[in-house]
């Protein structure tokens, strides 16, 4: 019986051949941000080429900010795939210099990326489920010059007929995980054997308490010593952990089951303001 | 492990659709805390101190705004054994367009009307887009029924008027009205839904057809690898296609262990990007009859993008158009997915219109005469004495199709048997050749041959 494993599969697969197939590889990259649905889209990039090598670079916006335990992964994934590691020589603090953090060192650091490398197609993991405003995105997402999504003017997409042109003024994002669920993503990472960051799986771990409540991840020994996991994974300062005791692949697939939220509420860039997303994609964020 | 089910859910605007999938969504236990509490704080800034279901679905600010859906919000939710994949349409005239872009990727939908104010020229439009795109199953919601408590001859005349609406096409469809404020009947609708997905798998599993477009073929240490885009099914090791447009056929070597849509064959043939295999009648021309849903402004220089064919469009009229180049397809009614393309303006790239083909007849293909003869190949002697029985008899070389190569196929699959039929066809076809051997090891059908009078 064809699953609905296989059917996201076999889309994504196919949107993945098609856009690579009828395009220049060296205007394409895949935006690999270490994270789990990275993951996916690698072992998906794999899958599609096979035998063959992937035949596009992966690129890692760097914050300076993200968890030792990415580093170390992601240094793991460059000796595999050919990664473009940037980061913005701003260098700014995400404890000290508030929303602009994000801005320069995320948006403005993927716009100067895409411009320095000359990209004109970009892939990301983003899925559908993540957020409102990425519930209304197309699969093949257009950007006008200066990298801004105009949600009101999409073009219209009728899969599997994906339209994979750009021209000088205009760039593409493309999300082969689209359609899948955060759900999707773990059973799939449990089929198919995939490693991610051990950061995932619940372990003792030292966190602090913010303002708002969240349990951020501290080096600091006065920090709480908590059984915790990350549901998403960014910049440390930016990323919450959640009370957890799912070490296991199968035991994150029981606890997703059962959870009361979304993953969003484990990220402080999403959840400031309502429709949030919407503006930062809008300037130009992945 | 699920079966995931594709539906839209479309009518006019403000007959409440995105209410009813928020309805659909909390009452599988598919909305979060987080989703809640933020659809309450949308809900307040509008002006209701209770939830509005449909700020569970409208994403954008300007609809939030406006109250308004302006485009195609993709929802999931997992209810029985099945993921449900929304596509949630704007129901106003102006963003029509991205409901047919919903419809081209569901085989099944609702359509919403609201009990009060009845059937709006926009669910008709909607109506037809759905038969256009050959939606199969459609649940017809009348909305907001509560507010015609206790009028119910009213609802059974709207019900009758619906019913007379849809029988003018060829849908499956059922009539309930609900409201998705007190639930009434949602669970209905859930039913409903659960056996469309169990109707729409066993009609997918009852397909055989083979299609794939070429995407690419390459050397890797000696062998070729192909790679192709699914249209219908995915060939398995064994079958026997035919390659367009260069004519000639192919058996598949190798398929296990290998991605989806990438194959290896027996046959040193090239079969570039671009090219189409199928094991079913396609239809290969470039002058095509179409209905075309328009996005954006016609343009002088289009392309139509169909499978994996970009090709320029020459002259354009509203029933037919004209390629620079073949396209390989089937008319949408026969089978949807290799029945539509896209139109791209050459000049901005944007995707101006969908165009569906419909009513074209397959021209190179018609009543043919040939006779094929089954031949043991199990025994390597007799075989060749049956071959040069046949060449003295015809004086000609006859041309062999090994059904060997696929014996565990054929038996478990008629399909590979009316491949090999086809591409017997095909030859007697394109070659005037009119003597067709076949191959197999011990099935032998009835007779000795079996004369082929029209193609399938």
């Amino acid at each position: 019986m064809t699953t609905h494993l296989d059917v996201l599969e076999n889309e994504s697969i196919e949107l993945i051949r098609d856009v690579c197939y009828t395009n220049d590889c060296s205007k394409i990259v895949i935006f690999y941000s270490i994270g789990k649905d990275s993951s996916v889209l690698l072992h998906l990039f794999k899958k599609a080429f096979y035998p063959f090598p992937i035949p596009v670079r992966f690129m890692h916006i760097d914050t300076g900010w993200k968890f030792r335990e990415m580093y170390e992964f992601r240094d793991r994934i460059a000796k595999e795939v050919d990664l473009i590691v940037y980061k913005n020589p701003a260098c700014l603090n995400p404890f000290t210099d508030g929303p602009r953090y994000t801005d320069v060192m995320k948006t403005e650091a993927l716009k100067q990326a895409v411009d320095l490398y000359d990209v004109k197609i970009a892939f990301g993991g983003s899925r559908r489920d993540e957020e409102k405003s990425r519930a209304k995105e197309r699969m093949v997402s257009v950007r006008n010059e200066y990298h801004k999504w105009d949600p009101r003017n999409q073009n219209p997409e009728i899969p599997p007929l994906y339209n994979t042109f750009y021209t000088d003024k205009t760039s593409l994002r493309v999300f082969p995980l689209s359609n899948w669920t955060e759900l999707d993503i773990w059973e799939y990472i449990k089929r198919e054997q995939i490693e991610v960051v051990p950061l995932y799986f619940a372990k003792e771990r030292r966190v602090q308490k913010t303002q708002t409540g969240m349990y951020i991840a501290t080096e600091n020994e006065t920090g709480e010593l908590l059984k915790v996991r990350f549901r998403t994974l960014g910049c440390y300062p930016l990323t919450g952990a959640i009370v957890s005791e799912a070490e296991t692949l199968d035991e994150i697939i029981a606890e997703l089951k059962k959870t009361e939220y979304t993953e969003r509420i484990t990220r402080v860039i999403d959840y400031d303001t309502e429709s949030s997303m919407e503006k930062k994609k809008t300037d130009g964020y992945f | 492990m699920k079966n995931l089910f594709r539906f839209i859910c479309c009518g006019n605007v403000d007959d409440g659709k995105s209410t009813l999938i928020g309805r659909l969504l909390l009452d599988t236990g598919n909305v979060k805390k987080d989703q809640l509490a933020d659809a309450l704080k949308a809900s307040k800034r509008n002006g209701s101190d209770k939830i509005e279901l449909a700020m569970l679905l409208d994403g954008l600010l300007a609809e939030r705004e406006q109250q308004i859906t302006i485009d195609v919000a993709h929802r999931y939710f997992d209810y029985s054994d099945i993921r449900f994949h929304i596509l949630d349409c704007p129901g106003h005239v102006q963003y029509t367009k991205n409901m047919a872009i919903a419809a081209a990727a569901a085989d099944s939908g609702i359509v919403v009307i609201d009990a009060v104010k009845g059937i709006h020229d926009q669910t008709r439009q909607h109506i037809n887009i759905c038969s256009l795109f050959q939606l199969k199953n459609i649940c017809v919601c009348l909305t907001k029924s509560d507010l015609l408590e206790g009028a119910q001859d009213k609802i059974a005349a709207l019900e009758k008027e619906v019913r007379v609406l849809l029988d003018t096409y060829h849908f499956n469809y059922k009539i309930i009205p609900v409201s998705a404020v007190t639930g009434y009947n949602v669970e209905k609708v859930l039913e409903t839904l659960v056996d469309f997905a169990h109707a729409s798998a066993e009609d997918r599993g009852a397909q055989t057809s083979v299609i794939m477009h070429m995407q690419s073929s390459k050397l890797y240490h000696g062998s070729r690898y192909y790679y192709g885009k699914v249209m219908a099914h995915e060939p398995i090791t064994g079958d026997h296609l035919a390659v367009y447009p260069s004519g000639c056929y192919v058996t598949i070597s190798n398929t296990e262990n290998l991605p989806y849509g990438c194959f290896q064959i027996h046959e040193n043939i090239d079969i570039s990007q671009g090219d189409c295999i199928a094991n079913c009648p396609i239809i290969v021309s470039n002058i095509i009859k179409h209905k075309t849903i328009w996005f954006d402004k016609i343009s002088d220089d289009m392309l139509l993008k169909h499978g994996t064919r970009v090709v320029r469009v020459k002259h354009f009229t509203d029933s037919v158009i004209e390629l620079d180049n073949d396209i390989f397809f089937n008319n949408i009614e026969d089978i949807k997915q290799n029945g539509f393309g896209i139109f791209i303006d050459n000049v901005t790239k944007k995707t101006i219109g969908c165009c569906v083909f419909t009513e074209n007849k397959n021209h190179q293909k018609t009543e043919v005469s040939g006779i094929t003869y089954w031949i043991n190949t199990s025994d390597k002697e007799k075989e060749n004495e049956q071959l040069n029985l046949l060449r003295g008899k015809f004086s000609i070389t006859p041309i062999i199709f090994d059904l060997s190569l696929m014996e565990k196929t054929v038996q478990k699959n008629t399909r590979d048997i009316l491949a090999v039929l086809l591409a017997a066809i095909e030859v007697i076809n394109s070659q005037g050749q009119n003597v067709i051997v076949i191959g197999t090891q011990g099935i032998i059908p009835q007779g000795n041959h079996i004369k082929v009078l029209t193609v399938l």
